[in-house]
């Protein structure tokens, strides 16, 4: 069986060395056909479809990277809620609730991240996501050199990144009241915010700043490497697309 | 056409450096088969398509490994397109199925020597270039039967058979060298 064995290997060897051989010779062709075909009137057609075709890659992996962060987070603030539910405070250095309007936002800080959710009054409204459905809301000043690269949605969440000749990008990410969000504050400077008279925080973390905020329909998010003036002003812009 | 698997930012710019290295090779070498433009172009955006399915196999783009399966897919793909333009009734003897007791073709009663291998080849590729270019796709560049299958325009099945009468076909040539 062995001596079998070691015969099938040697003999799989010598194919590969085989293999090897034959390779060298169709690359040696295929040197000549480059020399050859240098001047080649290439069609145009086939430039712009391999453009789309990247694309449409890029688009894909943009989509599957935002689900799966999507429902990283989701799965992160399951855990969070069970930790609460069954009274494991151990870890919450503080835990604060603003009142915004007919919700209380409800921050808890961890030594890593800091989450958001809202809490809604029992006997008021209910959150009123119906906004998101046929319109939404868009930045009406956008940093200079930066212009839209992409926009998706995913049942009632929307993104809309936008890109400058650098390749910095800005995600604006609008949603319901139903998201809860957990900011990297490990090491980062937060702070409060007013946003349009609603409450905001600000986290600056390695020249990156996100800013979160809420108002009566909605939460948003925006994302960049971008001066606090920049952000802010950007965030008190939106204007509501039907 | 369908985005392949080229879900992340190093094979895109893998697959973008081989569309610009080797579009006029591609575009070529499906003319030089088809003769025709439009054809020419099916079977570039065929191959790159192909390509982008095994971009992980490819770390070096440069190198002749990575050549000769570019050539290997274009001619594959352009062949078929030719054949079943050319005669919807043409019959490959590798296309038709037949029984093989073993993938195995021992070379117990040949001597293998090295020194005759370079010959070997060229007189294989020379009898009949797809049993230099299977046995180069299954030991040279390791796919496995279904990968060889989809470079190669024909069924996992025919590409098993093909494989075997490839080991035959060199078995013949070592011993006429003896």
């Amino acid at each position: 069986m062995e001596n079998k064995d070691q015969k099938e290997k040697i003999y799989e060897e010598f194919y590969k060395y085989i293999g090897s051989i034959h390779a060298e010779n169709t690359a040696r062709e295929a040197d000549d056909i480059i020399e050859k075909s240098k001047d080649l009137d290439f069609p145009e057609e086939l430039d712009h479809w391999f453009k789309g075709y990247l694309g449409e890659a890029i688009k894909k992996d943009k989509k599957n990277k935002f689900k799966s962060s999507f429902i990283s987070i989701a799965k992160r603030a399951a855990i969070i809620f069970i930790v609460l539910a069954i009274g494991g405070f151990a870890t919450t250095m503080s835990v604060e609730a603003y009142r915004i309007r007919f919700f209380n936002l409800v921050t808890e800080v961890t030594e890593r991240y800091t989450s958001f959710s809202l809490e809604e009054e029992s006997d008021k409204i209910t959150s009123s996501n119906i906004i998101l459905e046929k319109s939404f809301f868009y930045p009406t000043y956008i940093p200079i050199g930066y212009i839209e690269s992409d926009a998706q949605s995913y049942g009632e969440l929307r993104v809309v990144y936008f890109e400058n000749d650098n390749g910095d990008k800005i995600e604006f990410l609008q949603s319901g009241l139903n998201s809860d969000f957990q900011l990297d504050t490990e090491d980062a400077i937060t702070e409060d915010i007013t946003i349009n008279g609603y409450k905001g925080f600000l986290v600056s973390k390695e020249g990156l700043k996100t800013l979160l905020w809420f108002t009566d329909t909605n939460s948003f998010l925006l994302m960049g490497k971008l001066d606090q003036q920049e952000i802010v002003s950007m965030a008190e812009s939106l204007a509501f697309i039907k | 056409m369908f985005a392949a698997l080229v879900d992340s930012e190093e094979d895109r710019s893998k697959l973008e450096q081989i569309y610009i290295k080797y579009k006029n090779l591609m575009y070529y070498i499906a003319n030089d088969i088809l003769h025709n433009t439009h054809e020419s172009e099916d079977v570039v955006q065929s191959s790159i398509i192909k390509i982008a399915n095994y971009i992980e196999k490819i770390d070096d783009i440069n190198c002749n490994k990575t050549k000769s399966l570019i050539v290997t897919i274009v001619k594959s793909t352009s062949i078929d397109i030719y054949r079943r333009k050319k005669d919807k009734y043409f019959i490959d003897l590798d296309e038709v199925s037949g029984r093989i007791e073993s993938d195995e073709v021992p070379l117990d009663d040949v001597v293998i020597r090295l020194d005759q291998a370079k010959e070997l080849t060229e007189k294989l590729s020379k009898l009949k270039n797809e049993y230099a270019n299977i046995l180069t796709l299954k030991y040279y560049h390791q796919f496995n039967d279904k990968e060889i299958a989809e470079v190669l325009n024909i069924t996992n099945e025919n590409a098993r058979i093909r494989l075997y009468r490839a080991k035959v076909a060199l078995k013949q040539l070592m011993l006429k060298n003896q």
